[in-house]
């Protein structure tokens, strides 16, 4: 069995344990085993990288280096931690100045940066360990035909070679994905746009008013629920949804994971799907033989 | 005095006068990591065309890339613009000369902590890092969710190591300096 060590990131583990709980969930029913990752640190995204680069480098470099010591890969569910690890990645393994001081700084702790380990995003995992064929033949239980539009995420995405999926302007796994669990994947208007979630630390109107286009326009395209495979992503269009100017109907938003789980055959418990905030049961009543 | 109260709005003035401009600037950003892209932007306008908060406000990256092309170090520097990009990414892509308007965006806003300029959100985000390992706050109905989801606790955000990687890396410099100017202002 494959092994993939997991930095679980700040947002995840705190706002969103079910998409930790169903990404090992469904890795294992895939066959991969996932360690979790103890003593790291936060990646410094964003924050600390504005403010300090060197200091958000060596955070980065620490996690890494962590990984090094483990032998392992390291696998993030996050948009901005997986943006952030294979970010410093690149400038560590490029600019030896970066590196040594990095290196200097983990020096206390008795950690180096070599550059030895890996950085995967979830989607990099299901790519390059699980692969698609094989994803495909574990469905035992597909969605009946149901319209899901995909909120991919830009940290996810982009910058463009920072990813390791083939390319990043028209990603297109996640919606090949949805039509192997049975669903209908939809374009939208914008689909690889920002969710605003960035913003919300300078202008909370300003952030709900992206996010709030983003759900106008999913709903346009008629899909009946939103996959994401980023923490902030997911928070961010749940939270667009809700407030003073909140819509009557809302559309659920599940992580990827939880929209393939009962696809595998894992049961929703399992999934947390009841910690959603948006319940996603009408999506799921589609599926047959799943639910009581 | 009109002058100085337009300082932290966007820049309509013209023309632009000798004592405004650093000639220096553009190379001191260029020579950050990050910043290699600077100089060989076009300004052609790819990175406005697709922002995402250009679509809503009146934000345009290439408005701030050729005011620091200008020199225009502190109107740069203390401007709110430099805080808004949302770090989507979309210009890096589209970006006919590799530019890399967000990381040269970080580079600035390096530029602007050091003095005292960071945005206040940003400040607090990170002081939150700095005292609870994370930017979230964990709270018992996390852990009794975790527990219930049969997840092992959360992880110990290794506080001690970060704090001292984060004041040896410049960071308690910065808050000083954030310290001062508001200080200053009172």
């Amino acid at each position: 069995m494959k092994k993939i060590l997991l930095f679980r990131g700040c947002v995840v583990p705190v706002l969103l344990p079910a998409y930790e709980a169903a990404t090992t969930q469904i890795l294992e029913r895939l066959g991969i085993k996932v360690t979790v990752m103890n003593k790291a640190n936060c990646c410094g995204s964003q924050y600390v990288e504005a403010l300090n680069q060197k200091a958000f480098l060596a955070l980065n470099g620490r996690i890494l280096a962590l990984a090094e010591a483990k032998g392992m890969d390291l696998l993030a569910l996050c948009g901005a931690c997986t943006r952030s690890l294979k970010n410093t990645k690149i400038i560590l393994d490029s600019d030896k100045r970066a590196k040594t001081e990095v290196n200097s700084l983990l020096k206390e702790e008795d950690l180096e940066y070599t550059g030895s380990a890996n950085i995967k995003h979830l989607l990099d995992v299901i790519q390059e360990d699980i692969g698609i064929l094989s994803l495909k033949k574990a469905i035992i239980n597909p969605y009946p035909g149901i319209r899901i539009a995909v909120h991919y995420g830009c940290q996810v995405i982009r910058p463009n070679g920072a990813l390791n999926l083939e390319t990043s302007t028209t990603p297109t796994i996640v919606d090949n994905i949805i039509k192997l669990a049975g669903g209908i994947p939809v374009d939208y208007e914008g689909k690889n746009r920002c969710c605003g979630g960035p913003l919300s630390t300078m202008d909370k109107k300003l952030a709900g008013k992206i996010g709030r286009e983003k759900i106008s326009n999913i709903r346009a395209a008629g899909a009946k629920g939103i996959i994401t495979v980023c923490a902030y992503c997911d928070v961010q269009l749940t939270h667009a949804q809700f407030g003073t100017r909140a819509v009557k109907s809302r559309i659920p938003v599940m992580t990827l994971p939880q929209f393939l789980g009962p696809a595998l055959g894992i049961l929703e418990d399992d999934l947390g799907i009841q910690m959603n905030r948006i319940s996603p049961g009408q999506l799921l009543d589609t599926l047959s033989g799943m639910r009581e | 005095m009109e002058e100085t109260e337009k300082s932290k709005a966007y820049r309509g003035d013209f023309p632009v006068r000798d004592e405004n401009v650093d000639n220096s600037f553009k190379y001191e950003i260029a020579n950050q990591v990050g910043g290699e892209g600077l100089l060989r932007c076009l300004k052609c306008g790819a990175c406005s065309g697709g922002c995402p908060v250009g679509s809503v406000i009146d934000y345009r990256p290439r408005k701030v890339l050729g005011n620091v092309l200008l020199g225009l170090k502190e109107e740069v520097l203390s401007s709110d613009q430099i805080w808004l990009c949302a770090a989507c990414f979309t210009c890096e892509e589209r970006c006919v000369q590799e530019v890399n308007f967000t990381d040269v965006v970080t580079v600035l806003r390096n530029f602007a902590s050091q003095e005292g300029n960071a945005a206040p959100g940003y400040v607090a985000m990170a002081k939150m890092v700095m005292k609870n390992g994370r930017v979230t706050a964990r709270t018992q109905l996390v852990d009794k969710m975790r527990e219930q989801l049969g997840l092992p606790p959360l992880q110990d955000p290794a506080i001690e190591q970060l704090n001292h990687i984060m004041n040896a890396a410049g960071l308690k410099r910065v808050f000083e300096a954030q310290k001062e100017r508001e200080d200053e202002s009172e």
